[in-house]
C-alpha cells in the first residue's frame, strides 16, 4: 500500500514538468560542481597580465576580470562553494532545528517553552542580519559560513517539526508506546521522525534555495568565503565596480546564482505538490 | 481589540530585551574594537588606552551592559563612538529612506502580486498560469542585489532613463521619487513574486471548496457574489504571511541600498560594523528588530479584522 | 471581481505616477558657485585634527584649519609660513620661535558671531591638547614640546629631546592644525568632532551624518575671501555612485580608483588628476616565525616576487616602483637605480628563488596562512603575490577580514609577513616605527609597527637621529636601508599615488603636484567657471 502511494507520488512529480526541469538542472549543477576541474577551461585563479578585462569572446566565453582570470572557469568553480554551503548549512540547520523542535513538542515543560521562545526571537530578524551578526563574531571562512547560515535556518526547522510533532504525539499509537514504557528517544526515532520526514524533505529543498541566496547576499556584502576562492557573490561584488566597462563580470555570476536558487525552488515546488493531497486533484 | 493590542505590545518588550542583550554580547565578542578602527595605522598603546577609556570600553562588560540598559530606559540611544553624533540623529536621517523603500516595495508587491495571483488561479493550467508560475519562481530565486544591478545596467547604463544613484535631493519630492523607482522595482518585483504565489495557491484552495463549485453552475449574479466571497477568503492566508515577507524584504533592502548607494539602515549597519561602532550597530539592530516585531503585530491586527473567526480576548 | 479590477487599475496608476515623477525631472549640472567633491568614505570619523587622520577627514581638516607653517598648496617640497609671519630655529636645534600674523580671525561660533582673534595662547593650548591622549592621537610625539608664551604674538617652543625636523609638527598637517582654545572649550571635545572651529578658508555650516558636510566660505579669511561660495563634501563609498554622479554633473570632482583600466576609462570623459606623494606599499617578513627566520627563505620570496607584475596590475599611471623603504623624494631616500647599483634589486628570478628555497630545505615550497584586509588596495596586491609565490610552491591561505580587524590582528602579531600601505613624514619616523626593537608589535617596549621583529639597526637609527650634520645623517639612513635589503627584511613594492577625476569647470588656482592632505586641495584660490 505504501509502495502504491510512493508510485503515485512519483507519477505526480514526473507529470509536473517544471519540477522535472528543476531536478535535471540541479543534477547538472551538482555534476558541474563535482567535475569543475575537468569542465573549466582554465585554472580559476590563474592570473594573466596580458588579457585583463577582455570582453567575452571564443577564448574566454564569459570574458576575464581585472586580474586576467577566466570568468567562466571562476563561475564553474564557484558552484562548489554555493552548493556546498547551501546543502551543508541546511543539513546542519535541519539536524539541530528539528531535534530542538521535536524535543520542545515532546517536553512541553520550561525548557521546551524556552526553545520555542528563542525560535520566535530569531525568526523576527531578517536572515541576512542574523547571519552577519554571527559572522562578525566568529570571523570568515567556509566552515563559519555554514555554521552561521545553519543556525539562521534552524528555527524554521524547529517550528516545522514542533508543529508536526505536536499533532502526532497525541495519536493513539504513541500514547500506547508510552504506556508500554518506551523511552523517549526511541519514540521520537521510531514513530515521530519517520512521520515528519516527508514534510522536512520538501522544506529542505526550498530552504536550500534560500540558503544559497543568503550565502550569495553575504558574499556580496564581503562576508563570504575569502578570496582567491571564487564565489558567485564575491564575483558580483567585485564586478559591480566595473559595471560600466565590464558588465560581464557581475552579470554571469549573478545569473549563476539565480539558476542555482531556481533549480532548488523548482524541485521544492514539485515535491510540495506531490505531498499536498488537496492539490493533487484537478 | 485595544486590550489585545496592548497585551501584544507589552509582550514585545521582553522580546526586544532579549534581542538587545544578544546584540550587545555579539558585537562585543567580535575581534577588533572601535578604538583600533579609529586610530588605525597610527595607534599607539597609550592612545588606544585613552580612547578606550573615553569610549567607556575599559569598564567590565556587565557594567557596560547596565549602563546601556539604563540609557535605553531613559530613551537615550547614546552617541556614536567615533564622532560623538547622537545615534538618534543618525537614525532620523536614515530611517525614512529605508522605510520609503521597503514600504513602497511592499505596496508594489501587493498591488501587482494579488491580482496576478488571482488571475493565474482562475486560469489554472493554461499558458498564462504556466508562464506566471515560471516568472514568479524566477522572481523568488533572483537575489535582490542582482536584480538591482540588472535594472541599473539596463535602465541607467544602457538606456540612460534612470541615470541616478543615491536617494535624491532633500526636500525635493520629485527627485526623491525619481530615485526611488529602480530600487523599489528591484525589491518590489521580488515581493510581487512571493505574494503572487501565495495568492494563487490560496485562491486555488478556496476555488476547490464546495460552495464555489456549486456557484459555477448558477447564474451570473450569484457567481459574482460567490467569487467576491471566495476572494475575501483567499486573502486571509495571504495577509497572514505578509509579516514574514516584510522581514525578507527588510533583509534584502540592505543589499539594495548598497547597489543603489542609497542612504539607509542597511548602509549605516555595514559602516558601523566596519568601524566597530558598537553603539550605532546596537541601535540599528534594535530598529530592525522593532520594525520586524511591529510589522508582525500590525499584520496580526489586520488579520483579525478581515478574518471574522478570530476573537480578541 | 470588481475589487480585483480596482486593484489592477490602482497598480497601473501607481507605476504611472512613479514614471511621470521620474521622467519630468531634469538632473543637469548645478550651476551655483558651490564645489561638490565626493569622497570614498561612508562618513567622517572626526573633523577634529587631533582625533582623526582618515584620508577623507584630513581633506576636510585641510579646508577648515591652518598650521603655523604650511606646505605650499599643491607642492609639499616647499614649506612656507601660514599663521606665523616668520619663525626662527635656535642654533642647537632645540627651540623654535614663531611670530604670529596679527588679526587672524576664527570662524564664528556660539556666542561669538564675528569669531575671535588667534593668539599665542591658542598655540600653547594646542600643544597641551596634543599632549593629552584623551584629546589627541599624537600625544607621544607632542610630549617632546614645551611652549613658552612671550607675548600675544610671539611664542617659543622648546624641545626636550632632539628630533628630526621638529618644525614639521607645526605645519598644516595632523596635530599641526591649530584649533582655538575658547571655541574648543565652549563647544566641548565631543561636539568639536563634527562642528569644529578653525581659521581656514571654509567653515563647517552643516553636517548630515553619513551624507555630507557643507562648508561655507569664511569671509574674514586672512588671505582674503574665498572665490567659492561653498564646498559640499559628499560621502559616497561606492565607486559607481561617484562615477555616475560625476558623469551626470551632480558633482565636480571625485576620489577615483587607483587602477589603470579605470584611469584610462575616465580620461575619455573627464580630467584625471594624479598626484603624489602617495603611499608606500611594502612587505615585512616576520623573522620570529618559521620558516621566515631563515634568510634564504626571505630572499627566495623576494626573488619570487615580480615588482613589474605588481605594478602592471595597479597601473603605471597610479604607481611608481619603489625599491627601498625611504622614497627617493625624501631626505635619505634611495631610488631603484641606487639599489640596482648596490645589487640589491632582487630582480624577479624564479629559478634562483627555487634554488634558495631548496637550500633552505624547502624544495617543494610550503604552506602559510596570512590575514589580509578586504580593502582593495591591499587585497589586490596580496592576491597577486599569492599567484606569484604559488609558482615556487609557496601557497598562501588568505584570511580576509575587515580593515579594523586587520589592524587589530597584525598588531597581535598574527602574520608571517605583513603588508602595509602608508606614508610617514621623514626617514627617522619610518625607520624607528618599523625597524627599531622598541616598536616590535606586542613584545616591544612601546609597540608600534615593527612587524618583522628585526632588532639589528637600533644603534644606527639613534645615531642618525642625533647626527646634526644632515649629509652624514642621510648617509646613515641609506646604510640602514641597505642592511634591511641585505637581510631580506623588508620588500618595498611601489608607491601608490592619488587619483581623482573632475570636470572642466574647476580652476584650482595652483597645480596639484604633491599634496600631503591626500586630496585635490581646495583653498581660497579655487574657483568654478560659470
Amino acid at each position: 500500500m505504501l509502495n502504491d502511494l510512493r508510485r503515485k507520488q512519483l507519477r505526480v512529480f514526473l507529470r509536473n514538468r517544471i519540477a522535472v526541469v528543476g531536478f535535471f538542472l540541479t543534477l547538472l549543477l551538482i555534476l558541474i560542481a563535482f567535475f569543475a576541474g575537468y569542465v573549466a577551461p582554465y585554472d580559476p585563479n590563474e592570473q594573466n597580465v596580458y588579457s585583463r578585462l577582455t570582453s567575452p569572446d571564443l577564448k574566454h566565453w564569459f570574458g576575464t576580470d581585472s586580474y586576467g582570470r577566466d570568468t567562466l572557469s571562476r563561475v564553474i568553480h564557484g558552484s562548489r562553494i554555493s552548493l556546498a554551503v547551501g546543502v551543508c548549512s541546511i543539513i546542519f540547520g535541519m539536524v539541530i532545528g528539528s531535534l530542538a523542535g521535536m524535543f520542545a513538542a515532546f517536553d512541553r515543560g520550561k525548557i521546551g517553552n524556552l526553545i520555542m521562545r528563542a525560535v520566535d526571537v530569531m525568526m523576527c530578524f531578517p536572515a541576512e542580519i542574523f547571519a552577519i551578526l554571527f559572522l562578525v563574531m566568529i570571523g570568515q571562512g567556509m566552515d563559519k559560513l555554514i555554521f552561521a547560515i545553519g543556525v539562521v535556518m534552524a528555527p524554521r526547522f524547529a517550528r516545522l517539526s514542533y508543529g508536526t510533532t505536536l499533532s502526532i504525539r497525541e495519536r493513539e499509537y504513541i500514547e500506547a508506546a508510552r504506556a508500554l514504557g518506551a523511552k523517549r528517544p526511541r519514540i521520537v526515532l521510531k514513530h515521530i521522525f519517520p512521520n515528519i520526514l516527508g514534510e522536512i524533505l520538501v522544506m529542505c529543498s526550498l530552504w536550500t534555495a534560500t540558503a544559497i541566496r543568503v550565502e550569495a547576499n553575504l558574499s556580496f556584502l564581503g562576508m563570504g568565503v575569502p578570496p582567491p576562492t571564487a564565489t558567485w557573490g564575491n564575483m558580483v561584488r567585485t564586478g559591480v565596480s566595473q559595471l560600466t566597462n565590464a558588465p560581464w563580470l557581475s552579470i554571469f555570476p549573478g545569473l549563476a546564482i539565480m539558476v542555482a536558487v531556481l533549480a532548488f525552488n523548482l524541485i521544492g515546488d514539485g515535491l510540495r505538490d506531490v505531498m499536498d493531497p488537496k492539490l493533487q486533484q484537478g | 481589540m485595544i486590550k489585545y493590542s496592548i497585551r501584544r505590545i507589552l509582550l514585545t518588550i521582553p522580546l526586544l530585551l532579549v534581542v538587545l542583550s544578544m546584540v550587545f554580547v555579539f558585537v562585543r565578542l567580535a575581534p577588533g574594537d572601535p578604538a583600533m578602527a579609529m586610530l588605525g595605522q597610527y595607534a599607539t598603546q597609550e592612545g588606544l588606552d585613552a580612547l578606550r577609556k573615553q569610549m567607556g570600553l575599559d569598564a567590565p562588560m556587565w557594567l557596560q551592559y547596565l549602563r546601556f540598559l539604563g540609557d535605553l530606559l531613559r530613551g537615550d540611544l547614546g552617541v556614536s563612538m567615533l564622532n560623538g553624533v547622537p545615534v538618534v540623529d543618525q537614525l532620523r536621517v536614515v530611517l525614512p529612506y529605508t522605510l520609503e523603500l521597503t514600504v513602497s516595495a511592499m505596496v508594489l508587491g501587493v498591488l501587482l502580486g494579488v491580482p496576478m495571483g488571482v488571475y493565474t488561479a482562475l486560469r489554472r493550467n493554461r499558458s498564462a498560469d504556466y508562464s506566471g508560475r515560471v516568472v514568479s519562481l524566477v522572481g523568488i530565486s533572483i537575489p535582490s542585489f542582482f536584480l538591482g544591478i540588472l535594472l541599473l545596467y539596463v535602465f541607467s547604463v544602457r538606456m540612460d532613463l534612470f541615470p541616478v544613484l543615491g536617494a535624491g535631493r532633500d526636500g525635493d519630492l520629485g527627485d526623491r521619487l525619481y530615485h526611488l523607482v529602480l530600487p523599489t522595482l528591484s525589491l518590489g518585483l521580488i515581493m510581487t513574486s512571493y505574494i503572487m504565489r501565495m495568492t494563487r495557491s490560496s485562491m486555488l484552495n478556496v476555488l476547490n471548496e464546495d460552495f464555489v463549485r456549486t456557484a459555477k453552475s448558477k447564474g451570473l449574479q450569484e457567481r459574482i457574489v460567490v467569487y467576491k466571497h471566495a476572494f475575501m477568503n483567499a486573502l486571509i492566508p495571504v495577509v497572514s504571511v505578509l509579516g514574514i515577507y516584510f522581514i525578507i524584504n527588510l533583509g534584502s533592502s540592505i543589499m539594495t541600498e548598497i547597489v543603489f548607494s542609497r542612504p539607509g539602515l542597511g548602509k549605516l549597519m555595514v559602516l558601523a560594523m566596519k568601524q566597530r561602532d558598537y553603539v550605532v550597530l546596537q541601535s540599528v539592530m534594535v530598529i530592525y528588530a522593532t520594525l520586524a516585531i511591529f510589522i508582525n503585530l500590525f499584520v496580526d491586527l489586520i488579520y483579525g479584522l478581515i478574518d471574522p473567526r478570530i476573537k480578541y480576548g | 471581481m470588481e475589487k480585483y479590477y480596482k486593484l489592477r487599475s490602482l497598480a497601473v496608476l501607481f507605476i504611472a505616477v512613479l514614471m511621470i515623477a521620474g521622467l519630468s525631472q531634469d538632473v543637469g549640472a548645478a550651476k551655483d558657485n558651490i564645489l561638490r567633491i565626493a569622497f570614498d568614505s561612508g562618513d567622517t570619523k572626526s573633523m577634529d585634527p587631533g582625533r582623526s587622520f582618515g584620508t577623507q577627514d584630513m581633506a576636510l581638516q585641510d579646508m577648515i584649519f591652518n598650521g603655523l607653517l604650511r606646505y605650499k598648496p599643491g607642492d609639499i617640497s616647499v614649506i612656507e609660513t601660514d599663521l606665523a609671519e616668520r619663525y626662527e630655529v635656535s642654533g642647537d636645534g632645540m627651540a623654535m620661535t614663531f611670530y604670529l600674523r596679527k588679526g587672524v580671525m576664527s570662524h564664528p561660533f556660539k556666542g561669538y558671531p564675528d569669531g575671535i582673534e588667534l593668539t599665542t595662547e591658542d598655540i600653547a593650548y594646542n600643544i597641551k591638547k596634543n599632549q593629552d591622549p584623551k584629546t589627541s592621537t599624537y600625544s607621544s610625539t607632542y610630549m617632546n614640546f614645551e611652549a613658552e608664551i612671550i607675548d600675544k604674538y610671539t611664542i617659543k617652543i622648546k624641545l626636550k629631546e632632539r628630533m628630526v625636523q621638529p618644525e614639521l609638527f607645526f605645519t598644516d598637517y595632523r596635530g599641526g592644525f591649530v584649533i582655538l582654545k575658547k571655541a574648543f572649550e565652549t563647544i566641548g571635545a565631543l561636539r568639536h568632532n563634527t562642528s569644529p572651529v578653525g581659521t581656514g578658508p571654509f567653515k563647517v555650516d552643516k553636517y548630515i551624518p553619513g551624507q555630507k558636510v557643507i562648508l561655507k566660505a569664511h569671509d574674514k579669511y586672512f588671505r582674503g575671501k574665498p572665490k567659492l561660495d561653498a564646498v559640499e563634501a559628499l560621502f559616497m563609498p561606492d565607486i559607481n555612485a561617484r562615477e555616475f554622479a560625476l558623469r551626470k554633473g551632480e558633482i565636480d570632482v571625485m576620489e577615483g580608483m587607483r587602477e589603470q583600466p579605470w584611469i584610462e576609462k575616465m580620461k575619455k570623459v573627464s580630467i584625471v588628476e594624479i598626484f603624489g606623494p602617495g603611499e608606500i606599499n611594502h612587505l615585512n617578513f616576520n623573522v620570529s616565525r618559521k620558516p621566515f627566520d631563515n634568510k634564504k627563505v626571505r630572499q627566495a620570496l623576494m626573488y619570487a616576487t615580480s615588482r613589474d607584475e605588481l605594478l602592471t596590475f595597479v597601473g603605471a599611471d597610479a604607481a611608481d616602483p619603489m625599491c627601498s623603504i625611504i622614497p627617493p623624494f625624501m631626505k635619505g631616500g634611495l631610488s631603484c637605480d641606487d639599489i640596482a647599483k648596490k645589487g640589491l634589486l632582487y630582480k624577479h628570478d624564479i629559478e634562483k628563488a627555487k634554488k634558495l628555497l631548496a637550500e633552505a630545505g624547502y624544495p617543494n615550497g610550503f604552506d602559510v596562512e596570512e590575514t589580509i584586509t578586504e580593502r582593495l588596495s591591499y587585497r589586490r596586491s596580496m592576491e597577486n603575490i599569492q599567484a606569484q609565490w604559488k609558482k615556487v610552491g609557496v601557497n598562501i591561505k588568505l584570511n580576509v577580514v575587515d580593515h579594523a580587524t586587520y589592524h587589530t590582528k597584525i598588531r597581535q602579531d598574527v602574520n608571517p609577513f605583513t603588508m602595509y600601505i602608508c606614508m610617514r613624514p621623514n626617514a627617522d619616523i619610518f625607520l624607528s616605527w618599523f625597524f627599531h626593537s622598541d616598536a616590535i608589535v606586542v613584545s616591544g617596549k612601546r609597540p608600534v609597527t615593527n612587524f618583522s621583529h628585526y632588532t639589528l639597526v637600533d644603534d644606527l637609527i639613534i645615531k642618525a637621529r642625533n647626527e646634526t650634520d644632515s649629509a652624514k645623517q642621510e648617509e646613515i639612513w641609506r646604510q640602514i636601508q641597505t642592511k634591511l635589503l641585505e637581510d631580506g627584511i623588508n620588500y618595498p613594492m611601489y608607491v601608490l599615488k592619488f587619483v581623482f577625476a573632475r570636470n572642466d569647470r574647476i580652476d584650482w588656482g595652483f597645480e596639484q603636484k604633491a599634496v600631503l592632505a591626500l586630496y585635490t586641495q581646495i583653498n581660497e584660490q579655487t574657483s568654478l567657471k560659470k
